[in-house]
């Protein structure tokens, strides 16, 4: 089921969305220009927990071909932007399973010709809280708490179940 | 009575005009429009390390996969069309180029129809992977492409404006926005980005041990956003202001992982200063660093 209203700017859009020819004029001139946003920055809260996609291919016998987490996290000191884009789109697919499955595997498919099938898992590590760290229970980075939850095995479209 | 009925509008039009029209824009404008080329030009050259990856056909978003998970309907991009990986690449530079023609001061209001356009074809192309700093360029973008190079007419007036007042519009949204969310009201926001391994820079664990300095930064943050389209406007409150978010937005900067909004939104200031104000700026960093 796609988002109506898009990924950005739902706000403005589901808000004019069917309410006259004015409101669906310039709703159609501000998706056509990029320019339906939702200034929420850090809003209404900051927290939203580090996200990651576990992913492992498999070949038709079962066998594990590679393994990895998405995002991957190039290294960059200072800048960032490439690790903002991977993070940006780790959150995007952990919103929903079907997005996960629509991006991640099918893209995880195409790579690479032996790949059969993929498990799919989704990882969230909440932030720990102010008094966790005070009392040196936690500190915040430790990665101590993980919540991790199996999405699916999948095979590839066009690979056939019958073997495997 | 219908006299001053008159009056008081005769008075509120010309005002209206005035505030549109007439602004001193020949300088601010010319000022931003450089500084704003040159930071997405930097900013963009980075993108060329990841442009098969999240733009071409063969990496994590296909066009057809786009169109399953995001409404595409009614949003526009060149990339559409041509796909081919010789085509994003050209794309890729001719862009690079509008921003750097921006930058440098030649043929701005071509450079910046083309940067408009791009940006927004780059944008769409894969939506899931835009974030603050190309959201707010694509506003600043569209509304250079009305100003003119010498940034002396009517245009470059409302440019002007339409930037201050997007920059209003952003910390007012984002301010009152902020209010819905307990940890804005609890002080500890600022706690939960600096502890947030995908945000922050390093481990901040540090700072847990001073509640009340996070409390403050939080709740100060806040304050400023909301109260910033209305003070900015006061000439004697102006400075001050633009000082604080100039120190909010190096703190972003140097603790969370996106310099590139926080001088994004110290570059949109430039709008907010006086001609000579920006002068005397220039002239102490020419000054500084080239001794002229």
């Amino acid at each position: 089921m796609r988002p109506k209203g898009g990924l950005v700017g739902s706000g403005m859009a589901s808000g004019l969305g069917g309410a006259g020819w004015w409101d669906q004029f310039i709703e159609s001139y501000a998706r056509a220009l990029g320019m339906t946003v939702a200034w929420s920055f850090f809003a209404p809260d900051p927290g939203t927990p580090k996200v990651e996609l576990l992913w492992e291919t498999l070949d038709s016998d079962g066998k594990v071909l590679a393994e990895g987490v998405w995002p991957e996290n190039p290294d960059q000191f200072f800048f960032q932007d490439q690790n903002n884009k991977r993070s940006q789109l780790a959150r995007f697919m952990s919103q929903s399973d079907s997005h996960s499955e629509s991006i991640l595997l099918a893209y995880l498919c195409r790579n690479e010709a032996r790949v059969h099938s993929v498990n799919l898992s989704r990882a969230m590590e909440p932030v720990p809280s102010m008094s966790e760290v005070q009392a040196g229970r936690r500190r915040a980075w430790d990665g101590l708490v993980r919540h991790k939850v199996l999405i699916s095995h999948s095979f590839c479209p066009g690979a056939s179940t019958g073997g495997s | 009575m219908l006299k001053l009925g008159i009056k008081t509008f005769r008075a509120g039009w010309a005002t209206w005009e005035q505030f549109w029209f007439e602004a001193d824009a020949a300088v601010p404008i010319r000022f931003f429009r450089r500084s704003l080329g040159a930071l997405l030009f930097i900013f963009y050259s980075i993108r060329t390390l990841d442009l098969g990856l999240f733009y071409s056909e063969t990496g994590v978003m296909p066009v057809e996969v786009l169109r399953s998970v995001i409404d595409m309907d009614g949003r526009f991009s060149i990339l559409f069309w041509l796909n081919s990986s010789a085509s994003l690449w050209v794309l890729h530079g001719v862009f690079l180029f509008s921003l750097l023609a921006l930058a440098l001061g030649v043929r701005t209001r071509f450079a910046a129809w083309i940067a408009f356009l791009l940006h927004v074809s780059f944008m769409n192309r894969n939506l899931v992977v835009s974030y603050g700093i190309d959201q707010i360029s694509t506003f600043f973008l569209f509304a250079l492409c009305f100003s003119t190079p010498k940034g002396s007419s009517i245009f470059d007036s409302v440019a002007l404006r339409l930037i201050q007042i997007q920059v209003c519009i952003i910390y007012a949204y984002s301010g009152v926005e902020k209010l819905r969310g307990p940890s804005w009201w609890e002080g500890d926001a600022v706690w939960l980005a600096l502890a947030n391994p995908q945000v922050a820079r390093t481990d901040f664990s540090a700072l847990a041990q001073y509640p009340g300095w996070i409390a403050l930064l939080s709740w100060s943050s806040v304050l400023w956003e909301v109260y910033f389209a209305a003070l900015v406007w006061f000439k004697r409150l102006r400075l001050p202001v633009l000082a604080f978010g100039v120190m909010m937005h190096l703190g972003i900067g140097l603790t969370l992982r996106i310099p590139f909004f926080a001088l994004l939104l110290i570059v949109s200031y430039l709008a907010f200063l006086s001609p000579p104000e920006l002068r005397s700026a220039n002239n102490a960093l020419r000054q500084r660093f080239f001794r002229k």
